[in-house]
């Protein structure tokens, strides 16, 4: 007698998106990090005296606009770095990789004005508490930022091999989402190192 | 209904928040007010980094099995990118310590590695078919990597025989061209004469070649060069900072013996 028990066709197992999950573990363990490095400085800072901050920048001037327009580029990169999803998704390959590009150029721009902007404060290692813990936590941001860019340009690459569209973008999403990750360290390091002082 | 990571990171979330209040509350910030802002200061990312993750699991649908069975994995072609990713590393911080030139070395053997293996991942999961997942990734690749590792097989052999040379006396790297290029030829010679030699043969030898070529240089490069002697030129300078005068008497006495002499001011 013939099997006549109709067959369903259950279609793939998802495996939606382990990449962008991925990139959320690593946006956790890298916000630790910065929390851990920033929590060192301001504790350092709270107990260097009975008012703290007072003798704390040893006569150092941070140059603010610097700082400010680094922030500025970095920024304005998170718009390129959405437009370049955003084109992405709608397979505009063309407007993708120039955002992509345009992305990279301002994260190479904003390295440049934070390293133009401690020279210009002339930091030194070993001069002072303030400098060797300032130089830490920008070191560990700017990281995060070189991190950033590398992660972008290599999902970037994947995009030009034909990664795109709704469900193709999700690399080049979660590059993205660490970027804006890393926008966000770079504002609290920024704002405890540099505002706060 | 909440799925298992939801509800673990959740909790995650109540236990770092309560820690952070308790320690800011209790303790205050009396003396130890810089311990507490540390404590406080940490506890509270890590709640915020429960909370993202939570907001991942709650987006992303944790509630559904995900192809626990495995049934869904794509074959992936074995590859030495994770090995060069360690070995960029490696040199990355040995030239952090030594050599600025060998820390870009480095960097770019990272950045290289990185781009081979994205590239890898990404066509290991074109399809089932490792065949037609290798020809697509060859057409995006690979005209990158023709003219890279054709440069690099030139330049890092000439790299290595010249940390060779500089550290033998004069005759000795006369001697020692002599020898390599004479093997060389007789290695050519060999596969002209006998082509049905077998392929691991010619592979086992290169191999082997290369083996040395690479401990060779890097002995070489840690003896150094030797010393270079120029003997003449130093004399002349010698004379020159003695006595101007003089040095003017002997350099015009050098070229009336010697025309042809250069004297290095």
């Amino acid at each position: 007698m013939a099997d006549n028990t109709p067959t369903l066709v259950s279609g793939e197992p998802q495996r939606p998106r382990a990449q962008f999950v991925a990139t959320g573990f690593a946006i956790a363990a890298a916000a630790m990090m910065i929390a851990g490095a920033l929590a060192m400085y301001m504790a350092r800072r709270h107990a260097s005296g009975i008012h703290p901050g007072s003798e704390w920048l040893n006569g150092l001037k941070v140059p603010n606009p610097q700082f400010d327009y680094a922030l500025l580029t970095l920024y304005t990169s998170i718009v390129t770095a959405h437009w370049a999803l955003w084109a992405s998704r709608r397979r505009d390959t063309a407007h993708a990789w120039t955002a992509i590009a345009t992305t990279i150029v301002l994260g190479l721009g904003f390295v440049n004005m934070v390293i133009y902007s401690l020279n210009r404060m002339e930091l030194e290692i070993g001069s002072g508490e303030y400098p060797n813990l300032a130089f830490a936590t920008t070191g560990l941001s700017l990281a995060l930022v070189v991190v950033g860019l590398i992660y972008l340009g290599l999902m970037g690459l994947r995009s030009v091999g034909g990664s795109v569209g709704q469900h193709g973008s999700t690399p080049l999403g979660s590059a993205v989402f660490f970027w804006d990750f890393v926008a966000v360290a770079w504002t609290a390091t920024w704002y405890a190192v540099y505002v706060v002082k | 209904m909440l799925g298992i990571a939801s509800r673990y990171f959740a909790g995650r979330i109540a236990v770092a928040a309560a820690a952070a209040i308790i320690l800011g509350i209790v303790t205050g910030l009396d003396e130890t007010g810089h311990v507490v802002m540390f404590g406080t200061i940490v506890l509270g990312t890590a709640a915020a980094a429960f909370a993202l993750l939570t907001a991942l699991a709650l987006s992303l649908g944790d509630n559904d099995s995900i192809d626990r069975e495995r049934s869904h994995s794509y074959p992936a072609t074995p590859a030495y990118w994770p090995v060069m990713s360690a070995f960029g590393l490696g040199l990355l911080m040995v030239g952090l310590t030594t050599d600025g030139f060998i820390a870009i070395l480095g960097l770019a053997t990272i950045i290289t590695a990185s781009v081979e293996w994205t590239v890898s991942a990404w066509a290991d999961r074109l399809s089932k078919d490792q065949v037609a997942n290798a020809t697509e990734r060859d057409r995006l690749i690979a005209p990158f990597e023709i003219p890279l590792y054709g440069a690099l097989s030139i330049a890092i052999p000439v790299l290595l025989i010249s940390r060779v040379f500089l550290a033998a006396s004069r005759n000795n790297a006369s001697w020692i061209a002599l020898g390599l290029s004479s093997l060389v030829l007789a290695f050519a010679f060999v596969l002209y004469a006998k082509p049905e030699i077998r392929r691991a043969i010619v592979a086992t030898a290169l191999v082997a070649a290369g083996a040395g070529l690479i401990v060779a240089g890097i002995t070489s490069a840690a003896i150094g060069e030797r010393d270079f002697h120029p003997h003449e030129v130093h004399q002349d300078e010698d004379i020159e900072h003695e006595n101007d005068s003089e040095a003017t008497d002997y350099e015009e006495h050098s070229q009336a013996l010697n025309p042809a002499r250069i004297v290095v001011r």
